[in-house]
């Protein structure tokens, strides 16, 4: 059944065959077929010996299977988020601007969110340390504005503050810029909530949280208010 | 060497090759025709794309001239104007012969193949007017993709129906890939256009789904036709059946569950899930299952020399597409282990290995295969032996340019890249690597020239078959009109 016995039935001139413009063909497509037919059917014909080759095929399938394995289980890092993920991941609907915060409530640490907040605005003026600057800055650490009246110091941070002020004995007359709707800084509920709570139990102060609804309802009731406070308003 | 020797009932009810060959000349030699014309074009695009990495300023006064639409459009023509014309008219030749069926028409194919030319030159405008979409191999717009996919519709079901009406009970592994591959294709294409073309999706998933399609364009649609050439033109070429057959199976059964995953590999070390990474690693060092399968099948069937005569190139082209194919498989285990791609991720490295794959395998076998059947086609031999023989050692030398140079300049680039106190800047590091760029630009060059003879002698060929008054028979033009299987 081998092609080579077949081709004794043919006659090819030899000559003509080394044109390299032709390229000659030695098994017609029937052969090819009958061939390879007959060897993946065909298991009549006896064989000599034992043969290595299914032996070899099976041990190189097998170990590569448990080399791949081991190696993917050692690699797998996100795979069951990956798969949990996978439903979301293409979803028509999807749209980072609504969904990008995920739909279930999330646990956030107030305090490292205030504590971010401060170093993003506050912490220029009134120092990493909470001391600020000696008759420019006045120092919030132990200061009767932060830890003394929620609702004073919800209202200076939402609208601002300036003109002649005291603190821990010290006279200060400068510029403190409104968080809320009214200044640059359009920070949101929240995030005054968080950075007050920040500044209200760090650096040794050690008074209470503000919620977000704390400043909602002061924002709600000094709405009429324009410009910013001076000490004297408060 | 056809029926006359084994007349048994079965085969004497058959048509002969002459007749299937005759039913689909026409639009099999179109398809040879533009995979020609797309080479060339190409081939002169590819060319100016890495001219311009030598000399930057080379024609970039042009919006439409400048590297970034070059590049697409050279890769473009390459894939879906070369690549995909010589895939056609192989697939279609093939199943034909195996299925030893005529087809019942060929008009259809031929308008399918008309408009799948069509929709590439579309394509190929919109990336030239700055609509490319900006994802790799599928940088055309919408609008030419949809015009594609129809006429891929129409092509494939000009193949199936040939395939439908099969007379030969036995499939051939040749057909197990090449049909594979015919319907691969439209899931590829419309998973990789609905999710990043037209549809939503966002992130890393997008890398994901890029990597995914890029490469299974190679390895599930060019790579297995190529090898479905292989599987069917190298037996029939020497005369000597594949190795062991059992084990063909086993190697098409593993490159078909291993085989799409392969992609994943090349986001290692980006930011993506690392399992993501490490399922594209696995399934790379799972294919070397049916490389081996594959290396032993056909190496073995090639060892052993010819039994006919002949000097062509399809032969030669063969040998080299067959080494390709193992050294690419090789190298891409190898090179996704963390260890290199350390060093080579991200850089040209993973161009050469593009090339590797696309150029030196599955154009390697195209060009073989059309050596072996254009002849057929026309029942002329080439017009030319001389351009044969340019075509033959230019694109050797060109390829062999082209992948040494982008190897040599990923290694440098990525050795540069990972050495901040030697190689400070950008500029830095683009000084370690800009010599082999010279290099890789002279070998498209090469590349070019080669492209030009073989687009040259396709010509004539088709000019020959058309215009020629010769009414000399098969058994004048060839010597042994038995082994050219033209003497019906």
């Amino acid at each position: 059944m081998k092609l080579r016995k077949r081709r004794k039935g043919t006659k090819m001139s030899q000559d003509a065959n080394s044109d390299p413009r032709l390229e000659v063909s030695a098994a017609s497509d029937q052969d090819i077929q009958a061939v390879h037919a007959s060897l993946l059917h065909d298991q009549k014909e006896p064989k000599e010996g034992f043969s290595l080759m299914p032996l070899f095929v099976l041990g190189f399938v097998s170990s590569m299977i448990f080399v791949v394995a081991i190696y993917f289980i050692h690699n797998r890092a996100g795979l069951s988020d990956g798969l949990a993920l996978a439903t979301t991941i293409h979803h028509p609907g999807y749209d980072p601007q609504v969904h990008g915060a995920g739909d279930e409530e999330v646990e956030i640490d107030v305090f490292a969110v205030g504590q971010s907040l401060y170093g993003q605005a506050c912490i220029a003026c009134h120092q990493v340390n909470g001391q600020g600057i000696p008759s420019a800055f006045p120092p919030l650490a132990s200061s009767d504005w932060v830890t003394g009246d929620e609702e004073r110091l919800i209202k200076l941070v939402l609208h601002g503050l300036q003109g002649p002020l005291e603190v821990n004995g010290a006279q200060y007359n400068g510029i403190m810029p409104a968080f809320g709707p009214s200044g640059i800084y359009q920070w949101s509920d929240e995030k005054i909530a968080y950075v007050l709570t920040y500044i209200r139990q760090e650096w040794g102060n050690e008074a209470g949280e503000i919620t977000p609804d704390q400043v909602t309802a002061v924002k709600e009731a000094t709405a009429s208010q324009t410009g910013a406070y001076t000490a004297a308003d408060l | 060497m056809d029926s006359n020797s084994s007349n048994t009932p079965a085969t004497a009810e058959r048509p002969d090759s002459a007749v299937i060959d005759a039913s689909i000349k026409v639009p099999v030699l179109f398809f040879l025709y533009a995979a020609a014309a797309w080479l060339v074009t190409a081939s002169v695009l590819g060319f100016i794309a890495a001219a311009q990495l030598v000399q930057p300023a080379f024609l970039a006064d042009y919006a439409w001239t400048t590297h970034g639409r070059i590049v697409p459009l050279a890769r473009n023509a390459l894939i879906y104007g070369w690549g995909f014309n010589a895939a056609f008219a192989v697939l279609i030749w093939m199943v034909a012969r195996l299925c030893r069926t005529p087809a019942p028409k060929w008009g259809t194919t031929l308008v399918g193949g008309l408009f799948w030319n069509v929709g590439i030159k579309l394509g190929l405008t919109g990336i030239i007017i700055g609509q490319s979409t900006g994802h790799v191999l599928l940088e055309m717009p919408g609008y030419a993709a949809a015009v594609m996919f129809v006429s891929y519709g129409i092509i494939g079901a000009g193949v199936a129906i040939i395939f439908s009406r099969r007379r030969e009970g036995s499939m051939f592994a040749s057909q197990w890939y090449g049909l594979t591959a015919l319907f691969w294709f439209p899931w590829l294409f419309t998973i990789a256009q609905y999710t990043l073309v037209f549809g939503s999706m966002r992130g890393t998933a997008q890398a994901v789904a890029s990597a995914w399609y890029g490469h299974n364009i190679y390895a599930l649609f060019l790579g297995p036709i190529a090898l479905g050439a292989l599987y069917y033109l190298i037996p029939k070429r020497v005369g000597r059946p594949i190795t062991n057959y059992p084990l063909a199976q086993i190697g098409f059964w593993s490159f078909v569950f291993f085989g799409s995953f392969g992609g994943l590999a090349t986001l290692v070390g980006s930011p993506v899930p690392a399992w993501v990474q490490t399922v594209g690693v696995s399934s790379n060092f799972m294919l070397l299952i049916p490389l081996f399968a594959i290396a032993v099948n056909l190496g073995g069937a090639l060892l052993g020399g010819t039994k006919a005569g002949g000097s062509g190139p399809a032969l030669k082209f063969f040998k080299l597409s067959l080494v390709s194919f193992i050294i690419v498989g090789l190298l891409t285990v190898v090179l996704s282990l963390p260890s290199f791609s350390h060093t080579i991720g991200l850089t040209f490295v993973g161009e050469a290995l593009d090339i590797l794959h696309w150029y030196a395998f599955v154009s390697f076998a195209f060009f073989g295969a059309i050596y072996f059947m254009l002849p057929r086609l026309i029942v002329q031999p080439w017009p030319s032996g001389a351009l044969i023989t340019a075509h033959f050692w230019a694109t050797v030398a060109g390829t062999i340019i082209v992948i040494s140079s982008l190897f040599l300049a990923g290694f440098a680039q990525g050795a540069a890249l990972n050495d901040i106190e030697n190689y400070a800047t950008f500029a830095d590091v683009m000084g370690a690597f800009s010599g082999y760029l010279v290099a890789l630009a002279f070998g498209y060059l090469t590349l070019l020239v080669g492209s030009l003879a073989f687009f040259v002698n396709v010509v004539m060929a088709i000019y020959q078959a058309c215009f020629s008054k010769s009414t000399a028979s098969a058994d004048t033009v060839f010597g042994s009109p038995a082994a050219m299987e033209v003497n019906s």
